[in-house]
This record gives C-alpha cells, sequence and structure tokens, in this order.
C-alpha cells in the first residue's frame, strides 16, 4: 500500500493541481519531494499520521503526509 | 457611494474641531481606499518639507471597501503618514476590529492634522464626534488605557492607543489596539504623538451600502468555503506565523545575532511547537477570520499573558539578540506593546547595540551599566524600557539605528541594518537576491510584508541575479500591498493558498464597479509609484543610494549556519538595481520617468 502525499496551497501547482499524491513508501519525505519536484526547501511544516516530523522521516506504508509551503510573516 | 461609509471625517487638533466631508468617488474608484486614499491623501495635503512630527504632517487612517465585510480577513487598517523614523512615505497596516467599527460609523478615512495644546482622545459613536480630554492618560500603558475604556464604554468600542513610546515621539513608536495588535512601523505612534492624541476609540451601528446582496453573500461565503477547504487551515491555525520559525533556521533566514548569521544554534528552543507546548493558550483572530493567526500566550515565567510573539518578534527579540527562551521573548514582547514601541525596529536597535558592546565600540560607560552581551534578557528589558522613555542608552537607541550608528561611528554603520532609515525586518538576506531586492526597494524601509520573495529564491536558485526574480518582486509589490487598499488580510491568500481571483466578484459586488486583477494591479503599480514620488519629493538628492542595503549582506558572509560562507557580491546588487528600474519604467537613479508618470494617469495627482 502506498502513502499519500497532502500539499497544501502553492505546492498543489507544483503537482498540477491535485489535492493529494501517491507515493512510494521506502524514501524520506526530502526525497520524496524532491522527486514530485517540490523544492524541500520550501516546505515549512512536515505532518506525518497528525505528527510533525522532519522532512528526513522515512515513509512507511499507509502515511498520510500533510506538507506546507511557507509564508511572509506578520 | 455602494461599498463606502462616504465620508472622511477630518480633525483639526489646534483648533479642535471635526468635520466630515464626503469622501470624492473619483479618488475611490482611481485608488479604492486603505493604502490608497493614504497615499492620495498623503501627497495632496501633506506640503513639501513637512516635519513629521509638526502640524503640518498628518496622519490618515482609512478602511477599504472590503474591511468590516463577510470577507476574510476583512479587519486591516491602514495607517498613512510622513515617517518620524526615515523622513519619507509611512504606511501601517494594523489587524483587529477598529476598522469595522469605523466603517459601521459611516467613516471611510480618519484625517489627523495640525497639534493639539493638550492630551486629547478622539471619541466617536456614530455621528456624536468629540475631542476630549486625556490629561489623566497621559503617561499610561497602552494595555491599561484600552481597558479603562472597555470598561467605561463598553466592549462594542474599539481601542487604537499610544504608549509612553508614541508620548515620548520615538521615530518608531506604535499604535496598539485589541491588546496585541499594531500599527507597528514607521513611527506613526510618534505621529500621533505629536498631536497629542492619546487614542481614538469608535463605535458605530450603520451599514454599508452594497450594490448587488445576492452577489456579495455568493462571493463571500465562496472565499470562506476556500478557506475552510484549505488543507493547510489546520495547522496554520494552530502555529499561525511561528511555523516559519524552524523553517527561517534551515535555510539561514531567520536573523541571528544582528544579521550576523541566519541560523541560531539553539533556535530550535524557538520553534512554533516549543511555543504552542509551552504558553499559547488560545487562538485570537481579527474581524472575519477564518484561521486566526493571533497566539495568545499565558507566561508562568512571568507571570503575564500577551497575544504573541509572531514571528517577526521571535526572529527580532529572540534569534536577533541570541535569546532562547520563548518565555522571555513573550515578555519582551509584552513590554514593547505596553510602552508602544515597534518590536522589529527596537530588537534590531538593541542587537545593533549588542554588537558595539561585544566590539568594544561601547563599554560600560556608555551601556549606562550594563552588561550588554547577546544573550542577556535582563538587559534587553531594561533597553526596551529605557528606549521608551529616552533615558540614557535608550535616547540614542531611540533614533533608529541609522541616525544612532551616524553618531557613534567607529565602522558600527557598517553593522546598522537597515534601508532607508527603517530597520530590516527578521529575515536574514545574505544570499537571497530577491529578498534582498525586496527590502532595497520596499517603500517603507526595510520591511517584508511588500514582496516576500524568499521562497522565489529557493526555487529558482538563491545566489542567481536573473530578469525573473526582479519582475516576481515587482509584482509582489504591485499585488500584494492591495490587500491593504482593499481593507483585508493577505494571509488566507499567503498561507491558505485560496485562489486571489475570489475577491474580485466580491469586491464587485459590494461596490458595483467592474474589476480584474489586471484592473487591481495596476492600480498597485500606480501607488508604489506615487510613494516613489513621495519619497523623492520630501528628500532632496533621494536616488539610488538610499536604496542600498547594509554592508553586512555584500561584505561579510556567515561564519555559521546555512548561509555559511555565502555573501551576494557588490556588483550583483547594482545589476539587481539596474534591471529594477529598467522594469519599472524609472532612471537609472531610481526615479520614475516622466513617461512612466504619464503611462500611470499620475500626472495630475503629482501636479
Amino acid at each position: 500500500m502506498p502513502a499519500t502525499l497532502r500539499p497544501s496551497g502553492s505546492l498543489r501547482d507544483v503537482v498540477g493541481g491535485q489535492a493529494e499524491v501517491q507515493v512510494e513508501a521506502g524514501r524520506t519525505v526530502r526525497e520524496t519531494l524532491a522527486a514530485l519536484g517540490i523544492v524541500p526547501e520550501v516546505v515549512a511544516l512536515v505532518v506525518v499520521n497528525e505528527e510533525q516530523q522532519s522532512k528526513d522521516y522515512l515513509i512507511q506504508e499507509g502515511d498520510v503526509i500533510r506538507v506546507l509551503a511557507v509564508i511572509g510573516g506578520g | 457611494m455602494n461599498g463606502y461609509g462616504g465620508r472622511i471625517l477630518r480633525v483639526n487638533l489646534t483648533n479642535g474641531t471635526v468635520t466630515k466631508e464626503p469622501t470624492p468617488p473619483d479618488v475611490a474608484h482611481d485608488f479604492i481606499g486603505g493604502r490608497g486614499f493614504g497615499i492620495y491623501f498623503l501627497l495632496k495635503e501633506v506640503p513639501k518639507g513637512a516635519d513629521p512630527l509638526g502640524p503640518e504632517n498628518k496622519l490618515i487612517i482609512s478602511s477599504g471597501p472590503i474591511s468590516g465585510m463577510m470577507i476574510p480577513g476583512g479587519g486591516k487598517c491602514d495607517w498613512t503618514t510622513k515617517a518620524p523614523l526615515t523622513g519619507g512615505y509611512a504606511s501601517a497596516s494594523m489587524g483587529g476590529h477598529f476598522t469595522a467599527e469605523m466603517r459601521y460609523a459611516g467613516l471611510d478615512s480618519i484625517i489627523l492634522e495640525g497639534i493639539s495644546p493638550k492630551p486629547v482622545y478622539l471619541f466617536i459613536d456614530d455621528d456624536k464626534i468629540e475631542l476630549r480630554d486625556a490629561s489623566d492618560l497621559w503617561g499610561k500603558a497602552t494595555f491599561t488605557v484600552e481597558k479603562q475604556f472597555k470598561e467605561k464604554l463598553g466592549e462594542e468600542f474599539q481601542v487604537a492607543v499610544i504608549g509612553v513610546g508614541g508620548e515620548n515621539l520615538v521615530p518608531y513608536a506604535c499604535i496598539n489596539h485589541d491588546y496585541g495588535r499594531q500599527a507597528g512601523r514607521g513611527g506613526v505612534g510618534a505621529v500621533m504623538g505629536s498631536k497629542k492624541v492619546k487614542a481614538i476609540v469608535v463605535h458605530g451601528t450603520k451599514s454599508i451600502p452594497v450594490a448587488d446582496m445576492d452577489a456579495y453573500r455568493k462571493a463571500g461565503m465562496a472565499l470562506y468555503k476556500a478557506c475552510k477547504d484549505s488543507e493547510g487551515l489546520k495547522d496554520w491555525t494552530r502555529y499561525g506565523t511561528t511555523i516559519v520559525v524552524s523553517w527561517c533556521d534551515e535555510v539561514g533566514a531567520l536573523p541571528t545575532r544582528n544579521f550576523s548569521a541566519g541560523s541560531f544554534e539553539d533556535g530550535k528552543n524557538l520553534y512554533g511547537p516549543v511555543m504552542r507546548e509551552k504558553i499559547v493558550i488560545t487562538d485570537k483572530g481579527c474581524f472575519g477570520c477564518p484561521s486566526p493567526c493571533g497566539k495568545y500566550s499565558r507566561n508562568k515565567k512571568y507571570n503575564s499573558y500577551v497575544e504573541g510573539p509572531e514571528y517577526e518578534t521571535i526572529g527580532m527579540m529572540g534569534s536577533n539578540l541570541g535569546i532562547d527562551d520563548i518565555e522571555a521573548v513573550a515578555q519582551a514582547n509584552l513590554l514593547c506593546d505596553d510602552l508602544g514601541i515597534d518590536t522589529i525596529s527596537a530588537g534590531n536597535a538593541i542587537g545593533w547595540a549588542m554588537e558595539c558592546y561585544e566590539k568594544g565600540i561601547f563599554t560600560k560607560k556608555d551601556t549606562d551599566g550594563l552588561d550588554l552581551k547577546f544573550g542577556n534578557v535582563d538587559a534587553t528589558f531594561t533597553l526596551i524600557e529605557k528606549i521608551a522613555r529616552r533615558e540614557g542608552l535608550g535616547a540614542l537607541l531611540a533614533e533608529g539605528v541609522k541616525r544612532a550608528s551616524k553618531k557613534v561611528g567607529k565602522g558600527s554603520e557598517k553593522f546598522a541594518i537597515q534601508v532607508k532609515g527603517m530597520e530590516q525586518s527578521a529575515y536574514a538576506t545574505h544570499n537571497a537576491t530577491a529578498m534582498l531586492l525586496a527590502y532595497m526597494t520596499c517603500d517603507v524601509g526595510a520591511h517584508h510584508n511588500r514582496a516576500w520573495a524568499i521562497t522565489y529564491d529557493l526555487q529558482v536558485g538563491r545566489e542567481k541575479v536573473v530578469p525573473e526574480k526582479v519582475a516576481r518582486v515587482i509584482w509582489l509589490q504591485n499585488f500584494r500591498p492591495m490587500f491593504d487598499v482593499l481593507g483585508g488580510c493577505r494571509l488566507q491568500w499567503v498561507e491558505l493558498g485560496i485562489d486571489r481571483d475570489l475577491y474580485v466578484p466580491a469586491l464587485e459586488a459590494i461596490t458595483g464597479i467592474q474589476r480584474s486583477w489586471e484592473d487591481l494591479d495596476k492600480v498597485g503599480e500606480r501607488i508604489w509609484n506615487l510613494t516613489r514620488l513621495f519619497w523623492a519629493r520630501e528628500n532632496e538628492g533621494f536616488g539610488r543610494a538610499w536604496d542600498m542595503p547594509s554592508p553586512r549582506f555584500y561584505e561579510e558572509a556567515p561564519k555559521s549556519g546555512a548561509t555559511k560562507g555565502q555573501i551576494t557580491k557588490l556588483e550583483d546588487i547594482n545589476r539587481l538595481l539596474d534591471m529594477y528600474y529598467e522594469q519599472r519604467g524609472w532612471t537609472s537613479d531610481g526615479l520614475p520617468k516622466p513617461e512612466t508618470i504619464e503611462s500611470l494617469g499620475l500626472k495630475a495627482v503629482v501636479a
């Protein structure tokens, strides 16, 4: 079973406007983002199964991953 | 006139009169509201060479057509004036609930002019408008005054108030509202203080005429639905702007020890989730907000409550001062708010002073005995108080880092982190050329909110100096401040990623005037050029040299962190400016060409 990655806001534009994409397990979030064409550095927050994780988190089968792009401060 | 309260309130403080005049329909059409109204009235009414703290300067407070409406983020209010900090244009945006009450009182703008012979506050309750004695409030802290008004007049009254900093004419004094929202930058609070206006209280019960009520309801609901459906809503609401602290640390944008680096070795103690866990007790939003970014905190260590800190304050009062304690940052935030000074400029100025001390330019004789090393929390608290009261070293720092470093000399000008006299806000720009250009050319000085281009740097290559980056900065400068024209908040667009096209039908339904983003971007471009012309009018010799950043960003590469060893070349900074001026239709010295002024239809405005 693959994992699900849900990009937010402007990140969706990079994946053709899709609300969620299926991604492979066994790679880090950082590698997965890069493979999707999302520059990992523009991602501010990674949440996996409702827990915050680093971009070096190794994706497991069935994971639901939310990634948030960054904003302009106050 | 649909979409407007229909009246401009003019308050002459010298003779104590208040008069209303109709909002000019042509100005509403061409400049829409908010900061559009601000620059129009500033150029038209403030004479060339006016002393920012004298009777000829004006403080222009403007709502926009989506303020107080059923539109996400319709709670923004613009405060425009000639800046005491920079001598140029100032426009500060304030959230909360003030602008909605202004609109319900039928007011599109409030223009404060002249100087009152004694402290007063402006009382507005629909058509009952009076200047009242504020002698007993002078000298009091902002939270105390706001609480007093709420208890005396009722919760429905909204209060904008200056603190001791504004009374003492600190050039970066702010205006406080809603126990934690500010019109923060450029010294709008000092202008209010110079006019002897302690506070404005406002309440209204009127309706705002709407051109097409059904279309307005549909467009408003479409906007709210887009926010509700946003994947990012949950996390942005949980953390607000503090979500970017860890990210800035990671990419080398977190100002550290007076911007000498962009990553902080103890930065993790300041990250959003740490703050949420440690001190945040609830979320706090402005009028009509579906994604409240305000975080209200209980600070056990200092036995206090505060709204915040948000990202900018964490950057400037935390890592920039070498402080890794989120409770200490929250307390510094509280002190600044209560005394009425801008946390960004104050944090920047204290960082500069700490570097002066560590470099031996200052000794304890200069610091009133303070051991002003980076990381000294108690010294930071003491200096905040001294700045607001203009005491000892505080009197020097109250001038802002440009003036202070000029007085001190000894090479301290090189690490005064400012553009045009405004202290740089909380993004380190050693190797982020689009963001650096955004700071260099921002129309109020080194502020981030006009064009936040740092992610574009990361997307296309941070060291690259290409026309596309310049075009991106210009597009952002024209577009993003349009939210300050409309009277709304940009964060639903930037955070939640909702489609900006959704705002157009709402604006059309409210005003009855057909609009498109092509048209609105053009309004933004016209305003941008007018602000530039204001700078040039007020400052002899204004031009390219005024757009130069601190040498720190082209002479001193960070010695640690994500941007270790990285720096922008001076020749690239000049190339950026060349491309920027060309794309803007400005001369090589950075002034709008006559044909640019003509093509934007601005000749009559600047005549």
